[in-house]
């Protein structure tokens, strides 16, 4: 009689442990792999200007604590209407989640990426100064804070804050305020070059869906 | 008779436990649809202009979130300032349904790019002699708002307004791309 009576609590009790793990549910498991488009705002940067930039990335989840993020950007800024710099990304970054909280999933992040920066000074019907054009590529490092959001257990909005230090040259360039507004100077002979690491804070929006779970 | 209610418990429990695993299951066999769209889409600008384009998408859909690439092609602007004779944009999003029903209303964030050129600014090429208008690729961002209206099988309609921002930045004076763009049409779903 007591043996049925603990089989029938054991069962109950197994039936709720089962629903409870219906409602339960774990946004970020180890395995996940999942691709995303983005845009970012560069700002606080060289010129004083904000770019606006288009990209995309893909994650592996390597551990439930540890995330990898793997991305691509373009990011183009109108240098006060005298030139453009134009702007590409490529590298990775490692994401760490102390703590889930249930929709929201902070993080930190940090990683490394190669860069390629161009700089075109504003040509007019009257002048044309492809001969300024300058360019190169460097290697930065990044580091900053984000947040997942999960609209749907595939489906996250995330938002990140980073800042970006480049490793390598300088890009010379000056932006010369005049009468008739700025001007571009990119001859590298009247610039004093500037000692410090070029870096500026990138502020991203993500849209990332999960597509493959690997293990 | 305690016997017996524990029993029911039990058996309700359990039962209630499969059925949720067993709709997972139906759920996840359909959960998701395809959809796909061919529309114009006149937008307006400043200064009284407005732009004529060609708009194609296709969407993948589960639960309430839909995933969509889409593509418009310039076809022409008009009125005082028409200031770009390219300006073809791509974007990948994605879009929140506010509802499951036959009305859904909608609202969307999509980063993209557009190749454009400008009607207004060339700039000197020194070895031709000649004026340029360049083409180039510049990111862009939208926001979107609309809705869609299913039908039993196959179509559904949509109706749907879109923020652009962006700027055409080439190797002469940047141009704002910022745009106000509707579009209204019939599309395929299954």
């Amino acid at each position: 009689m007591e043996r049925k009576q603990l089989l029938i609590i054991f069962l109950f009790t197994l039936s709720t442990i089962v629903n409870a793990q219906e409602e339960k549910k774990e946004y970020l498991e180890k395995g996940q792999f999942s691709l995303g488009m983005r845009t970012t705002t560069s700002v606080f940067g060289h010129d004083g200007v904000p770019g606006l930039g288009v990209g995309g990335q893909f994650r592996i989840q390597l551990l439930k604590y540890i995330n990898t993020e793997w991305f691509a950007d373009y990011i183009t800024m109108d240098l006060k209407s005298a030139g453009t710099r134009n702007n590409a990304h490529i590298g990775w970054s490692v994401m760490f989640y102390p703590k889930q909280f249930n929709r929201f999933v902070p993080y930190l992040i940090a990683g490394h990426c190669f860069d390629y920066a161009k700089v075109t000074p504003l040509s007019t019907p009257y002048q044309d100064r492809t001969a300024d054009v300058v360019s190169r590529w460097s290697s930065a490092i990044q580091g900053g804070l984000g947040t997942h959001y999960y609209l749907s257990d595939r489906f996250n909005l995330t938002f990140s804050a980073q800042f970006m230090m480049h490793l390598g040259n300088h890009l010379e360039y000056e932006l010369e305020e005049t009468t008739s507004g700025y001007y571009l100077n990119t001859n590298p002979v009247a610039i004093e070059p500037d000692p410090r690491l070029e870096s500026h804070l990138l502020l991203t929006l993500s849209l990332n869906y999960r597509i493959a779970d690997f293990w | 008779m305690k016997k017996i209610i524990i029993l029911s418990l039990v058996v309700l429990g359990g039962i209630s436990a499969f059925a949720q695993t067993d709709s997972t299951v139906a759920k996840t066999k359909r959960d998701w649809k395809i959809k796909t769209a061919l529309s114009f889409a006149p937008g307006l600008l400043t200064e009284k202009t407005y732009s004529l384009q060609l708009q194609g998408y296709l969407g993948f859909m589960q639960q309430k979130i839909e995933w969509r690439g889409e593509a418009f092609y310039f076809l022409n602007s008009f009125g005082d300032r028409p200031r770009f004779s390219m300006n073809h944009q791509l974007y990948m999003g994605a879009f929140y349904h506010f509802t499951e029903t036959a009305f859904q209303p909608y609202v969307g964030f999509q980063p993209g790019i557009a190749l454009s050129q400008s009607l207004e600014y060339g700039s000197l090429n020194a070895t031709t002699q000649e004026l340029e208008y360049k083409k180039t690729i510049n990111p862009v961002g939208s926001i979107a708002a609309g809705f869609d209206f299913f039908g039993e099988k196959f179509f559904f309609l949509f109706f749907e307004t879109r923020y652009i921002f962006g700027r055409h930045k080439s190797d002469t004076y940047p141009i704002y791309l910022d745009e106000l763009r509707f579009s209204f049409g019939l599309g395929i779903t299954f």
